[in-house]
This record gives C-alpha cells, structure tokens and sequence, in this order.
C-alpha cells in the first residue's frame, strides 16, 4: 500500500485506481458522514461543573462504506445560567474494497466546535423541569476538506473537515421528570464556500427525544439508586449543495431521519449508554449518494467538580 | 456492613461530637426541598456546589423525595441562604430549606444516601505515618 501525499490518507496500490476513479464520479455527500452523539442538552450544567463525555460511534453503508468517530464533548459551568461546551472529534472512515480491491480510508481530527449555551427559560418544579436554551459558536477548521487520491478530490465522505470557520448556533429545550423525559433541539452550521478543496453545503439539523426509566419501576424511600433509562429519539439532517473549489455542485444536497434507540445507565458521578441508529428516510438528490444502513455507539459520561477553594458562608 | 459494625460506628460518632469536657456539641443540620431535580446527574450539580459551602461536611441524598439533607461541623452556623445559593449556584430554582440542631445519637451517617464532602481528616495519614514507624523499627 502507498501513501498519498497527505498522510492522512491511506490509498491501495494500482488496483486502487480503478477505484480511485470510480469514486470520484460519485457524488460529494456528506450523507453518510455520521454525526456524533451531538444532541444538545438543555440540562444545567453547575457553577465550576465539569462534564466529560466519550462517545465511541460506528456506521455500516453501502456501498462498502465503513467507519468510526470517538467525539469528546467537554461542558463547563461558568454562571449558573451560562455553560461552555467543546466538542472533538477524531474520525476513520473507509470506502470501497473487495476481493481484488483495497478500500480508500482516512483517518483525522474532525473540525472541532466551541459554543456556549445560556438558559433563557427555567421552570423548576419538584421532580421536574422545563427548560429553553438557545446556543451559538463556531465550528474551527481542524479537520481536512482537500483529501486527494490520483490527483483528485475524494468524496465528502472521506473529508474531515469544512476548510472554514464556520458559524454554529441553535436552540433546545426539555421537560424532564423522574418518570420521563421529552426534548428537541435546532442547530445550523454554517458552511461558508472554501476556495479550495470541498466545501460542504450548511447543514440544518433538528433532533427529538423521549425517554422514560426502566429500573427501578419504584425508587427505594431513602437514597440514590442507579437509574436504567430507555431512549427514543429521531434526528433530521438537511444539507445544502456542497462545492468542490468553489464550484457549485447541484447534485450534493440531501435530506435523512434517522431513529436512535438508547439505553442508560446513570448513577451519580457517571452515566453510561448503548444504542443503534436506522435511518427512516434517505432523500439524496444524486442517485450515487451513500447510504447508511445502521450505526451504533456506545458512551460514557463522567462528572467532575472542577477544583475550588471552600469559600465561607455568607452572613444572613 | 454489619448491625454490629453499624452499632459501632453510632456510638464512635456519638463519642465524637462530645468536648473533653463531656458537655455535647451540636451540629447544624439543613434540610433543603430541591426544584428541578429528577436525576442523579442533577444531584450531582448540587454536591458541586455543596462542595464549596465551609463547613458543610456530609450531605444525604434522597431522589425519591427530591431533597438533601447536610450535616456542618460541629458549633457551625450556616443560614437558609447559604442553602438557597448552593441551589442557585446548581442552575436550580431554591427550594425551602429547614434548619435544625442536632446532638449526639441523632448524627448517624450509615443511612442509606449519606455521603461525605470533606477528604477525610489529617488524622489517618498520622495514623499510616505511625504505623509505617512500627513496621519500620
């Protein structure tokens, strides 16, 4: 196997030409690129909270497509109404292959976001709480968009990046109880045209969810028990057309509803979860788009209070 | 643990909260209503909190109640605000807060929920240093 000149990306040797070729033809879609377990919470984050969450998510398509993201989402607590979040990501991703064929993969950084999010709304009650939280920042091109083989571009698909900086912003909002859960969320990214290499359409997402605790069915009059929580939840992505240098590409633009089916288990430093992911619907304006077939992830989420010094009680 | 090992454990707190002199020390006991609370992830917002209040040293979690119940230092005084800032400072809206004073036999922390915000005292790394002596010579 040779190496391209990007080192991140690893090709077959001669019989990957043909492949090389093959792919290039197909369209530049981002449909199968996966997006991490990014649904935004509306839930507090603590003055001084740190909350770490590693994701591991994996996604089988066809044709041959195969690939993994680890995403590490990190949020803070900065004022009791106001928490920062960053999000990393690092992604492999491999297309093509067969018995007479190596497939093309490439394994990076992914464009890395930073946004803050700040609660407009709370109505606390006891056991339950209603929330609104609208959310901005900007996606920072870390990752790669101009992934070559032969001297063309790969497809969307293989990219990992935008090229750009790119502004995020949203909004989410949640009623929780100790028996169940609903919340929804929309975000756009903004994807300005690079000059060079592909420059993904922006990307309109809106999420939903229920959730309802499986065990225990009664929580124990004293204590803290570990939950087990089932989640239901659909996810809608729209991207725009990408451009390829700067030229318009009318065939790139897509729509999916994906469905997640997620269990948990939360106790009170940590939660960790399971779940798989089929996409309900799959509308892609090129016939040659990637289609996913089924993802699955597992996550682990830990909580830290952040190092402090003991401050004294106010006087009354 | 044990009846035993919980009887024991009574009667060294029961010990503790006593001054040489055999008069008892009392604690402030707090007894917050949390709003907004329905998960262990949102009691952990609170222990963060709790976490930074001098003085508070264990604290009670009870989900199905949705409240917290904190133990100070023995002599110490806090105030319901002082309660109502940790809720605040959690991203919750206060809840009432119940403030008591608790003696003796009343301050067992083996219940079910009971959990301590300090790091243990000094006292045991004394004990490790002597015991790592007597090995020693």
């Amino acid at each position: 196997m040779e190496r391209c000149p990007n080192r991140q990306l690893a090709i077959p040797g001669n019989r990957g030409l043909a492949l090389c070729a093959a792919v290039l033809a197909a369209a530049l879609s981002r449909s199968v690129e996966g997006s991490p377990a990014t649904f935004v919470t509306a839930l507090p984050v603590a003055t001084g909270q740190l909350l770490v969450r590693f994701n591991f998510q994996t996604t089988f398509s066809t044709p041959e497509f195969f690939g993994f993201q680890t995403p590490v989402t990190i949020a803070y607590g900065v004022i009791p109404h106001l928490a920062l979040f960053v999000n990393l990501n690092q992604s492999y991703q491999s297309l093509g292959g067969g018995p007479d064929v190596a497939p093309l993969s490439s394994w990076a950084a992914r464009d890395p976001v930073v946004y803050v999010r700040y609660t407009v709304l709370k109505i606390d009650r006891t056991q339950a709480t209603f929330r609104i939280t609208p959310l901005g920042g900007v996606f920072l091109p870390a990752g790669e968009n101009a992934l070559q083989a032969q001297g063309a571009y790969l497809p969307g698909a293989l990219q990992t990046g935008s090229g750009t900086v790119d502004p995020y912003f949203g909004i989410a909002l949640s009623y929780n109880s100790d028996a169940f859960g609903v919340a929804a969320d929309a975000t756009y990214r903004l994807n300005p045209v690079s000059r060079a290499g592909i420059s993904p359409g922006s990307e309109l997402r809106s999420d939903a969810q229920v959730e309802t605790r499986l065990y225990p069915r009664k929580l124990p009059e004293e204590g803290m028990p570990g939950l087990i929580d089932v989640s239901l939840e659909a996810n809608y992505t729209q991207d725009a057309a990408s451009f390829a240098d700067g030229v318009r590409n009318a065939l790139s633009s897509g729509r999916t509803l994906k469905q997640d089916l997620v269990l948990e288990y939360s106790t009170l430093r940590w939660q960790i979860g399971i779940g798989g992911r089929w996409p309900l619907l799959q509308s892609f304006d090129s016939p040659t788009a990637l289609r996913e077939r089924f993802s699955a992830f597992v996550f682990y989420e830990y909580y830290f209070a952040v190092p402090h010094r003991r401050h004294r009680r106010r006087d009354s | 643990m044990s009846a035993a090992g919980r009887m024991a454990l009574v009667l060294l707190v029961a010990l503790a909260v006593r001054t040489a002199a055999g008069e008892e020390v009392w604690r402030t006991r707090a007894v917050a209503k949390l709003y907004g609370v329905y998960s262990p992830r949102g009691f952990f917002n609170i222990v963060v909190r709790l976490k930074c209040l001098e003085s508070a040293e264990w604290v009670k979690l009870d989900l199905k109640r949705a409240q917290i119940t904190v133990d100070f230092e023995p002599g110490e005084e806090v105030s319901k605000e002082d309660l109502a800032r940790v809720q605040h400072e959690a991203g919750y809206r206060p809840g009432p807060v119940e403030l008591f004073r608790v003696t003796g036999e009343t301050v067992d922390h083996s219940a079910p929920g009971w959990m301590r915000l300090k790091s243990p005292p000094p006292k045991k790394t004394a004990q490790r240093v002597r015991m790592a002596r007597r090995q020693r010579g």
